[in-house]
């Protein structure tokens, strides 16, 4: 017995050096961009803390457009097995993301009929908050299914089979029985969904690199900020980096948070 | 009327069950021995390897668990969103039927349903009342067969619980099957059998 509680301690050092590894690019930037690299004008400057608000905005918008159409999906899936819809739903997370901007550039483009008709309409994805939000929901969602699925496949059946052999339908079942039981479901699958959406910049880069008109005019998401930091400064990518760093510390630490009160 | 005749494997375990009954129909057997699934398949929560079930005489091997009228119950079948009351209603909405509030009350009274409760959550009541609730809603729609499974074990004064449903089927023209463990209990019904080892005998 002595001996398996220790490969058992053995197992938890490893695996929080483990762990350890895999943030030590990320630990060594907050502590580098906050010390010897900060740079004060950069750190906290309007153009960056803009940034991560439309950044936190865009993906939020895209996660509540995935909740709203998509926990039925992701309920159909749980209860009847479907490889093929399961496999559409994976395609876009499994695409190389800019991919998905080259797609959504081209799909809008006045070069195609489907283009032509959007463009006609004055439905626009290039450089506006249409195309950054339909980019996020485009790559999170199925972060959001996935959960969402795991979530429904968890959830004992004996509820909705009694109300379906009562007579209900399976929409009336979802409504009256699934749904008010899927709330803590729903805001954590939300919560990695919008984790997901906030670290995207494949797809946001080319649709989207920044958005036209309205309260973010001319903004770009934090990760193309950074990004054209880089390009520009090296030095001051670092500091901003540090900066979205402690957002996205600040986004985990709630998610658990929320988790932790959630399903105690 | 129920007429089931069906096999259904699941790796070295097979169910095989064939009975005509109508009336109250008693299943024990241990656990384990395919009582569930057996009441899993007439309910059409689980689709046999071969063979057929029929209500009176009508073939739903192959309808919806919605379209059968057979009302499935155990200790967890309830809405849990719904107060006691709304939950008695429940089946006559679903089914688009006209509430009758002297037959709420009087099936809801006969079941002992805590009726001084009913702005209550069904989720908020116990075990034992819950499953009250589940019956009453279900016999008030008057199905063709309501199945239940191991919930009367968990009733406090169980035999007068059971008589007053077994009244109330009987005068409904519901044909009630219920399994238990309990050799005993399975003899209040009219048509009792046990399972072994997945085989249905007669008793």
């Amino acid at each position: 017995m002595r001996g398996i509680s220790r490969r058992f301690e053995i197992l938890k050092v490893l695996s929080f050096f483990l762990s350890l590894i895999l943030i030590i690019p990320i630990l060594y930037i907050l502590v580098y961009g906050y010390t010897s690299f900060y740079i004060g004008s950069v750190a906290f400057s309007k153009a960056l803390l803009s940034s991560i608000a439309l950044t936190f905005f865009s993906s939020t918008i895209a996660v509540i457009i995935a909740i709203v159409f998509f926990t039925p999906l992701a309920y159909y899936l749980a209860r009847h097995k479907n490889p093929f819809i399961e496999t559409l739903v994976d395609i876009p997370a499994s695409v190389p993301h800019p991919v998905v901007g080259i797609a959504l550039i081209f799909l809008d483009s006045p070069i195609n009929p489907l283009g032509k008709f959007l463009y006609d309409h004055g439905i626009i994805f290039y450089y506006t908050y249409t195309g950054l939000i339909l980019a996020l929901f485009i790559v999170s969602t199925p972060v959001y299914v996935r959960a969402m699925q795991n979530y429904f496949e968890s959830l004992p059946q004996s509820y909705e089979l009694y109300a379906r052999s009562l007579g209900a339908s399976e929409f009336r079942t979802y409504i009256t029985v699934i749904l008010p039981r899927a709330i803590k479901g729903i805001i954590s699958a939300g919560l990695t969904a919008i984790a997901r959406a906030i670290s995207e910049f494949g797809s946001v880069v080319l649709i989207a690199p920044y958005v036209t008109g309205w309260i973010f005019n001319g903004m770009s998401t934090a990760s193309v900020f950074i990004y054209d930091e880089f390009l520009t400064y090296f030095n001051a990518s670092i500091t901003a980096s540090a900066t979205l760093i402690l957002f996205s510390l600040l986004l985990i630490a709630v998610t658990r948070i929320i988790n932790i009160i959630l399903f105690k | 009327m129920i007429e089931v005749d069906v096999r259904k494997s699941y790796g070295n375990f097979t169910l095989n069950a064939k009975f005509k009954a109508s009336g109250i129909i008693g299943i024990t057997g241990k656990n384990g021995s395919g009582k569930t699934t057996l009441l899993n398949i007439i309910a059409g929560i689980v689709k046999p390897d071969l063979g057929y079930v029929k209500v009176n005489s009508i073939d739903v091997t192959n309808l919806d668990i919605s379209k059968r009228n057979i009302i499935f119950i155990n200790q967890d079948s309830y809405i849990p969103t719904l107060k006691v009351m709304d939950h008695l209603l429940w089946g006559f909405k679903v089914r688009s039927m006209k509430v009758d509030k002297d037959k709420v009350n009087e099936v809801a009274k006969a079941l002992g349903v805590p009726l001084n409760d009913s702005d209550k959550k069904v989720a908020k009541l116990s075990l034992g009342n819950r499953i009250r609730v589940a019956l009453a809603t279900a016999l008030l729609v008057k199905p063709s067969v309501v199945l239940v499974d191991e919930a009367f074990s968990n009733i406090d004064n169980k035999e007068e619980f059971m008589k007053a449903v077994f009244t109330i089927c009987k005068r409904e023209g519901i044909d009630l099957v219920f399994t238990t463990q309990d050799s005993h209990e399975v003899m209040l019904g009219n048509n009792s059998y046990k399972i072994e080892k997945g085989t249905l005998l007669e008793l």
